[in-house]
């Protein structure tokens, strides 16, 4: 999960300057907002940071997205940061072993360039969520929700008869233009599960369910579930990248959804069989921009963004076909976000089952 | 650093040099430097590590005064989570108990003759922790500035100690009561497994205990979607199993270059072993098999002209009926089928009762707590209901544009009227 999902939407929006600015100097219109104080999640899953410095965390288990004040006042240097072993490392401090660690996502503090991890101590009955920070010199700490600003939004509305079953697990979710947005996978119905939650959270949905469809093989039309996605600014219009469970990546355009309409996608680009994308950041080098996507099997995906506009969609969705991409041979990679100006930040794993890595890739050398 | 504290601590360090202690497991075991067993300290008890009774905090205990004091003016301003702290009674998990690791976060006190930790975050059931407790790791730490006094101390003893919570074995031990589709023969094209379990679950383990194997006994690869989130119920007792959906959906690569994940005419196993843990920690009392065969695929979407709704006489408390041709999902026969009075145009009210799923999902029965009252019923069937294969009442699990139509929800959603008598 990404800042630079909302940072390129940001940057020309009217808190572009504040967030710039740093978080000592933040207007604090948005964080005035989050008068709740000690949230309890049941779950922490998906994060991303938003406007003001805001960490917005999913709660798949409770049903919920919660917009966090982690009140970090750190600043960063630029630098690389590197940690071997990390989950040995936090699952020590928490003193669990490491197969009950689950860590769920990654997301950098925009300014202060710290590390914020949400993880899962215990896989059971007792199991419990945490926030982790990881500072530039490699300091791991908890981040702890006692006494932590915060506002929540339910997901669903109170499940009725015979809907207790019904989730909605939370696979990715993002702040684009006062909105969060929250992609969701059912366990239920098989879906698209986009949701648009205005913020500062209102307790309205601007809608329940998006509906958007892609087409394979020129005449295919179906709906999937939404695993990571990206928002972007193509031609002076927001647009998701999103990519799927099954596995293309399909661009639309953020003002054409709305509750119950039928949206027809692009398919831009298919990430290959028996695979499942992870995660999506953008990047800059040298003015240049590049989009790189995780993949459960595959290497790094990069793509050029700038072959976007121009590109038709899909007819024959193979890997052959569709916009070009490079692969960036690092194996393994679970989350990525943008570090600073010069690296991009990985959570890696060695092997099927080996030890996390924090590794910092120097965005010049992908 | 005053010396007088610093003779304190040697005074007190001599008294505990005469012993060093080791515990395996749960016993305790004391021995002189010379590993032969020796007497305790005061209060008839040997300083020793134990668990207190409720897990929520570990404490050394049987520890002399003089100690005790030492400890208190070394320690008196530093945090209780501070490094002095963490170096003099470091507690890790036993199984990866390496020095390099940071310790188990928690708060650290002398409260009267003991010295305790209190773990941030509760020890969990069966999982030996190590506690050290080493008064000689404060001999050169920079709280006490590295006063000369102390430096002897790092030839005294320590105590340490394996403890754990044990797993809570009341319960009987979790197994798999059901899976969905119940029949022996599904589609080829079948979307979605559910998995029923007697108790709460685990997370974050559930696909590496689950497998499909061929009539060979083969592992099927890549057959069914590994989703990180894992779809699991609110309460952790069922699981969704996705089949592959790019395999299945028309058009796609997964598709082309790998076809589906079930072939028609052959025979599968969906197999669960018995290392998957419950949510206790505990494994499953057994494994489980479920045998399959596979038929035709299905791209037809439910047809609710071609249900059988059988009504219940009035007054009685017999069920409403309905046989479908072909099973249903599961799990979306409880939440997409309701009834409703019938009041025309007005809407009705909704009749409330018990659903049951019978005859491997092809007949679904509303029961109520009170006999059914003459007059004119609704049957409501949401859009979204599937069949096996994902295809819902409004389209196919995958369209093709060029021969099949998209219905809107609101067109799709069927209404099957039926009177009482």
């Amino acid at each position: 999960m990404s800042i630079k999902k909302t940072f390129n939407l940001l940057a020309v929006g009217l808190l572009g300057g504040a967030l710039l600015a740093g978080t000592g100097d933040l207007e604090r219109t948005l964080l005035s907002t989050l008068t709740d104080v000690s949230p309890t999640p049941q779950s922490v899953g998906s994060l991303a940071f938003g406007p003001e410095n805001i960490l917005f965390v999913g709660d798949t288990q409770g049903g919920r997205v919660y917009a966090m004040d982690v009140a970090d006042m750190e600043r960063g240097d630029g630098g690389a940061v590197e940690v071997a072993g990390l989950d040995r490392k936090i699952a020590s401090m928490l003193g669990i072993a490491v197969e009950d660690l689950v860590i769920s996502d990654m997301a950098v503090h925009p300014t202060a360039e710290t590390v914020y991890l949400s993880v899962m101590r215990g896989r059971g009955d007792g199991a419990t969520p945490v926030l982790m920070r990881v500072s530039g010199d490699g300091t791991i700490q908890v981040v702890p929700f006692e006494g932590m600003s915060y506002s929540t939004m339910a997901l669903d509305n109170v499940p009725q008869a015979g809907q207790r079953s019904r989730t909605s697990s939370i696979t990715d979710l993002a702040y684009v233009d006062g909105e969060v947005f929250v992609a969701g996978l059912s366990n239920e119905e098989f879906a698209s599960n986009v949701r648009r939650l205005p913020f500062p959270f209102t307790g309205e949905h601007l809608s329940t369910s998006l509906q958007i469809f892609h087409v394979s093989h020129g005449r295919n039309e179906t709906n999937a579930p939404v695993m990571t996605f990206l928002a972007r600014e193509i031609g002076n219009q927001t647009h998701l990248l999103a990519a799927y469970t099954c596995t293309p990546l399909v661009q639309f355009s953020v003002e054409n959804l709305s509750d119950g309409e039928h949206v027809i996608g692009k398919t831009i680009a298919e990430l290959g069989a028996g695979n499942r994308p992870l995660d999506m950041i953008a990047y800059e080098v040298n003015g240049q921009e590049h989009i790189l996507i995780s993949n459960s099997r595959h290497p790094l995906i990069k793509i050029n963004p700038g072959d976007i506009p121009g590109a038709t969609s899909l007819v024959e969705p193979t890997r052959e076909t569709g916009i070009g991409f490079e692969t960036v041979e690092e194996p393994g990679v679970r989350q990525m976000d943008n570090l600073n100006e010069d690296y991009v930040l990985i959570l890696q794993q060695e092997g099927r089952n080996g030890p996390m890595n924090l590794r910092s890739l120097e965005k010049a050398t992908l | 650093m005053g010396s007088a504290k610093n003779r304190r601590w040697a005074g007190a360090l001599v008294a505990l040099a005469a012993a060093f202690f080791v515990v395996g497991g749960m016993g305790i075991l004391l021995l002189g430097p010379d590993r032969s067993p020796v007497d305790g300290s005061r209060d008839g008890g040997p300083p020793r590590i134990e668990l207190e009774e409720d897990g929520a905090a570990i404490v050394v205990l049987g520890l002399e005064s003089p100690l005790i004091d030492a400890l208190n003016d070394a320690l008196s301003g530093s945090a209780p989570s501070s490094e002095g702290w963490q170096s003099l009674f470091p507690v890790r998990v036993a199984s990866d108990a390496s020095s390099d690791l940071p310790v188990m976060l928690g708060e650290y006190a002398v409260e009267g003759d003991r010295v305790v930790f209190r773990p941030r975050f509760a020890l969990v059931p069966g999982t030996s922790y190590t506690a050290r407790f080493d008064p000689s790791s404060l001999a050169g730490a920079s709280s006490l500035g590295g006063a000369a006094g102390l430096e002897e101390a790092a030839d005294f003893g320590a105590l340490a100690a394996e403890l754990s919570v044990p797993l809570d074995t009341s319960a009987p031990p979790t197994r798999v009561v059901q899976v969905y589709p119940s029949g022996p023969i599904v589609p080829m094209n079948l979307l979605k497994m559910y998995v029923h379990f007697s108790a709460p679950m685990s997370f974050g383990e559930a696909y590496q205990h689950v497998r499909l194997r061929n009539a060979s006994g083969d592992v099927v690869p890549d057959a069914i979607l590994e989703v990180l989130e894992e779809l699991w119920d609110p309460e952790r007792r069922r699981l969704t199993l996705l089949f592959d959906p790019g395999r299945i959906k028309r058009g796609l690569e997964p598709n082309l270059t790998l076809g589906l994940p079930l072939r028609d005419g052959e025979s599968y196993v969906l197999e669960i072993d018995e290392g998957w843990r419950d949510g206790s920690g505990r494994p499953l009392a057994e494994g489980f098999t479920k045998e399959f065969s596979v038929g035709a695929v299905d791209r037809v979407s439910p047809d609710t002209d071609a249900w059988v709704v059988n009504p219940p006489a009035a007054g009685s408390r017999d069920p409403l009926e309905i046989v479908f041709p072909e099973p249903m999902d599961r799990a979306l026969l409880d939440r997409l089928i309701t009834v409703s009075t019938d009041r025309g145009d007005r809407r009705g009210e909704r009749v409330e009762g018990r659903i049951a799923v019978t005859d491997h999902e092809t007949v679904w029965r509303l029961t109520l707590d009170r006999p059914w009252n003459a007059g004119s019923y609704v049957i409501d069937v949401d859009a979204l209901l599937e069949d096996l294969a994902g295809n819902n009442l409004a389209s196919l699990f995958d369209v093709d544009l060029t021969q099949d139509v998209r219905l809107s929800e609101d067109e799709a959603r069927a209404r099957l009227p039926f009177e009482v008598r």
